[in-house]
């Protein structure tokens, strides 16, 4: 070897202090490089480059790691939150829906002439979805069997049952159950009878039937519940004619109806605690509950 | 420790065995023990048959007007559902339909499980919302909708069409003829009773269909398995014009009445007339009327009630069915039968001065008419003319060209039965019915109608018919055409001659011209129809019933004189004068036919002029 241990120590301390000695005398407050000095610079400077580059990306790297820990922790903060307001957004919809419901059902409710008790939908068995559904409130709050079950935007079903807290309610998409109605729009208004579809493939529609074959009633027409009935309050909204047909070689008339109720949702209903008038009622409550103004 | 583990283990595995034992243990008594039971419960819950009734054939006029229709009925059943008839369900059924509950329970007792069984037809509003409200908590109480017969005339058709109802047949000649057609007659069913609607019952009433069906608990239908569609039963087109028909029962409504209130005390009253209105061309039947009449949509809850003891026998139809003295309007026979046998020209002139003797009697005439030849004498209706004339040709010649002209023979009839076939005057009549030879008196009085000529309203009106068209007799009808459910023609009406009468085309124009001269001034017909535009030919006849008692008042008359278009017969038991009751009738018929003509002529006219005007 050329240079000895010992030796190469010595060499390699000589040339630290020159370079330190360099460094200082350089490094003074200057403003331009001296000749020697932009030569160096020149022969160096992309080797330098290089290097501080390296170097950054390399300390970047490990500054990084260093850091993860904390972006984590911040991530989950702000997961948090955001679903916390989601949250929040929900039920200020659902609070700002059932605002309107109630302002619906309040609208509707002091327009009305007859007596109405407003009940919550408690139960429903899946089972018999479009048969039943039980509501609470019972006889302890005046509900008797028989009484009509509306909501703002129609008829809903017959209480059949009641206990002290609760009470059956047959909706209108029981076959079950058939009430008496009529077109609203016919000059002439003809008797049909509503009743639930026993096929159990469209639970959503209804069967009008037993109409005389010259009724005039067309898709788009209103049915309303009829003013002859003990059951129901006449002119209660039942929903809307989408086809018409006749049966036994046109002896009768048959409607399905669409109901006005949407009965996949039902939450708050009323019961008419209220006799049914025996005069045919003027007003025409189903048409103000479809004119309700949807929102502000 | 693992020793316990492994005990408790068997524990659980016994209990569980246990559970499964319990349970098979189960399905083996309800599978084999109580199999039939089970088995014979849920099939007659589900599936069930219910008979799905045709609806009957509908009825037209010629214009293709509804006569006879269907209509929307409600009835109300009960039907057992498997654990017999709750009386809570008969109870609210006893109030809401106003039966007696034992009523019910008599219909009901021993009627087989899951078939309806009806409790009250044709329901009003209120009893359907009733029950519509308050099924839901009666199960097997059903309200379903039903054909019931609409008869949109009402009165005005009754003996025509008929009615129907489920009282058993019991005409023999009806069931033979039922038979024939293949037709299976089942007394349980509902019927035609009457008219058309017996008559046609094999056509008229359809192939019921049948529904399997699944019943829910409430007797409702769930699914329907399996379906034979009823077949709609025929339609009957007529040859009926039921704008005449109205006319016709509205005219002889209103005279009648009025008659009855111009009666006397002590007098006879009319309660009742026909008339028969034939197309003189083919035999078709234009109208048929008897007043008074029944609604068939009344029959048969109000037959008794309304109709049985009601004067003027509703019930009955007598245009076909009722036979009469035909009185004067026989006189056209004793015309022709003179011209055709020779013993009187048409300018042969017989004198009257208002009473004759001859063949050793007295006969009277209604007036003093002077010399009369045949034209007059018709125009006039001289009794004294046609006495001479009827013993000229003699009782065997007048009998002859009765029949020949259709009187006293069936008329041939087919499309509603029953028609009488009257009598002819005649030496073998008296002989055979009283055993006793002829007078030539009695001729006298055969030759103005009387004796023992009785014909009915029906063959009067072919007799007309026959003048009209030159002599010949077409087989009278009704139904024109009858069409099937898909439009098919199952069958068709042709006119169809039943006989030719055996007289001379100038003979018969003689006597056409003579009723012609009815109508103008100086004959009997003059006044009652004076305002008619309309030329008509015709022949009034007051018909004797028997001493002290109001006369039948007759009128046979067509129109238009040149081309006829109707021959009308027309009667009004105790009606007085034919010319004072039946011809009035006769009048307001064809006031309202050939007016009906102009109107319309006139409204196209006006609606041209209408048109010029705005341009």
């Amino acid at each position: 070897m050329f240079f000895s241990k010992k030796k190469n120590k010595w060499i390699l301390a000589a040339v630290v202090i020159i370079l330190l000695l360099v460094i200082a005398y350089t490094g003074e407050k200057r403003e331009r490089l001296t000749f020697p000095e932009e030569i160096v610079m020149y022969l160096v400077a992309p080797a330098q480059d290089l290097f501080t580059s390296l170097g950054q990306n390399i300390q970047t790297f490990f500054a990084s790691i260093s850091q993860y820990r904390e972006i984590k922790e911040e991530n989950e903060r702000l997961r948090q939150k955001v679903s916390r307001v989601q949250e929040e957004m929900v039920d200020m919809e659902e609070i700002r829906q059932e605002n309107r419901r109630f302002r619906d059902m309040l609208d509707f409710k002091e327009k009305q002439e007859m007596e109405l008790l407003a009940a919550g939908v408690v139960a429903r068995d899946p089972t018999r979805w479009f048969d039943t559904l039980t509501l609470n409130r019972g006889y302890r709050h005046g509900v008797e069997v028989e009484m009509a079950v509306i909501t703002h935007r129609g008829v809903v079903g017959m209480v059949s049952s009641v206990s002290a807290n609760s009470s059956q309610v047959l909706l209108v998409t029981n076959p079950r159950l058939r009430i008496s109605a009529m077109s609203q729009d016919s000059r002439d208004p003809v008797l049909g009878f509503v009743e639930g579809r026993t096929d159990q493939r469209e639970h959503l529609r209804v069967k009008m039937d037993h109409m005389p074959p010259e009724a005039e009633i067309k898709p788009g027409d209103v049915i309303v519940t009829s003013n002859i009935g003990t059951i129901f309050p006449g002119g209660i909204y039942v929903g809307e004619v989408r086809e018409v047909d006749v049966d036994m070689f046109g002896l009768v008339k048959y409607a399905t109806i669409e109901p006005s109720v949407n009965f996949n949702r039902l939450e708050e209903v009323f019961i008419v605690t209220s006799p049914v008038q025996e005069e045919p009622r003027q007003e025409e409550h189903s048409a103000d509950g479809e004119d309700v103004p949807e929102e502000s | 420790m693992q020793k316990n583990v492994l005990a408790r283990f068997k524990l659980l595995l016994i209990m569980v065995m246990a559970c499964f034992i319990l349970l098979a243990g189960r399905l083996a008594h309800l599978q084999v023990l109580e199999h039939d039971h089970y088995r014979d419960r849920a099939d007659h819950n589900r599936i069930t048959r219910f008979p799905d009734p045709a609806p009957r054939g509908k009825m037209y006029d010629r214009e293709g007007e509804v006569l006879v229709t269907n209509r929307p009925g409600f009835v109300v059943s009960v039907m057992d559902m498997g654990d017999g008839f709750d009386p809570e369900t008969v109870s609210f059924l006893s109030d809401t339909l106003e039966m007696d509950e034992e009523e019910i329970w008599e219909r009901i007792r021993g009627q087989s499980r899951f078939m309806p069984v009806k409790l009250q037809e044709d329901v009003s509003d209120e009893v359907r919302v009733k029950i519509a409200e308050q099924q839901w908590k009666y199960s097997g109480v059903s309200i379903d909708a039903q054909y019931v017969r609409d008869y949109k005339y009402r009165e005005t058709g009754g003996h025509l069409f008929g009615y129907i109802s489920g009282g058993i047949i019991e005409n023999q000649a009806v069931l033979d003829r039922w038979e024939e057609m293949g037709y299976d007659y089942d007394n349980r069913h509902v019927v035609g009773q009457d008219g058309l609607e017996i008559n046609w019952e094999p056509f008229l009433r359809g192939k019921e269909g049948e529904q399997l069906v699944e019943i829910n608990r409430m007797g409702q239908k769930v699914a329907e398995l399996d379906h034979r569609k009823p077949e709609p039963g025929h339609d009957l087109h007529l040859t009926l014009d039921a704008g005449l028909q109205e006319a016709a029962y509205q005219a002889l409504e209103e005279k009648i009445e009025k008659l009855q209130e111009e009666a006397d005390e002590d007098e006879e009253k009319p309660w009742q007339g026909s008339v028969v209105i034939l197309d003189p061309n083919s035999g078709a039947v234009l109208a048929m009327v008897k007043y008074p009449a029944y609604d068939p949509n009344l029959m048969p809850e109000k037959y008794m009630e309304k109709y049985f003891n009601a004067p003027g026998s509703p019930l009955y139809f007598d245009a076909i069915k009722q036979t009469y003295p035909i009185g004067s309007t026989y006189k056209p026979v004793t015309g022709i039968t003179a011209l055709e046998e020779g013993a009187i020209s048409d300018s042969t002139t017989f004198h009257c001065a208002g009473a004759m003797e001859r063949a050793g009697i007295t006969k009277r005439c209604l007036g003093v008419h002077g010399h009369s030849n045949i034209y007059r004498a018709m125009a006039v209706s001289c009794n004294i003319f046609f006495y001479n004339t009827g013993l000229e040709a003699g009782i065997d010649a007048l009998s002859h060209y009765t029949q020949e002209f259709g009187l006293g023979k069936y008329t041939g009839m087919n499309d509603i039965r029953g028609e009488k076939r009257g009598t002819v005057a005649s030496r073998e009549y008296k002989e055979r019915r009283f055993g006793e030879r002829w007078y030539p008196s009695e001729t006298m009085d055969a030759a103005i109608g009387q004796t023992f000529h009785e014909f009915t309203p029906l063959q009067m009106a072919v007799y007309v018919s026959m003048i009209a068209n030159g002599g010949v007799h077409y087989r009278p009808y009704l139904v024109q055409e009858i069409i099937d459910g898909d439009g098919g023609t199952v069958m068709e009406a042709e006119k169809e001659v039943m006989h030719q009468a055996g007289v001379s085309e100038e003979n018969l124009e003689i006597i056409q011209e003579s009723m012609n001269l009815v109508t103008e001034p100086g004959g009997t017909g003059y006044y009652p129809l004076h305002e008619l535009e309309v030329e008509v030919a015709a022949k009034t006849g007051t018909a004797q019933v028997g001493r002290g008692i109001t006369p039948h008042g007759l009128f046979v008359s067509y129109a238009p004189y040149e081309e006829p278009e109707l021959a009308v017969a027309a009667i009004i038991e105790h009606g007085s004068y034919g010319s004072t009751s039946a011809a009035p009738v006769v009048n307001d018929i064809f006031e309202y036919y050939f007016s009906e003509d102009e109107q319309n002529g006139e409204e196209g006219e006006s609606s041209e002029e209408g048109e010029e005007q705005d341009d």
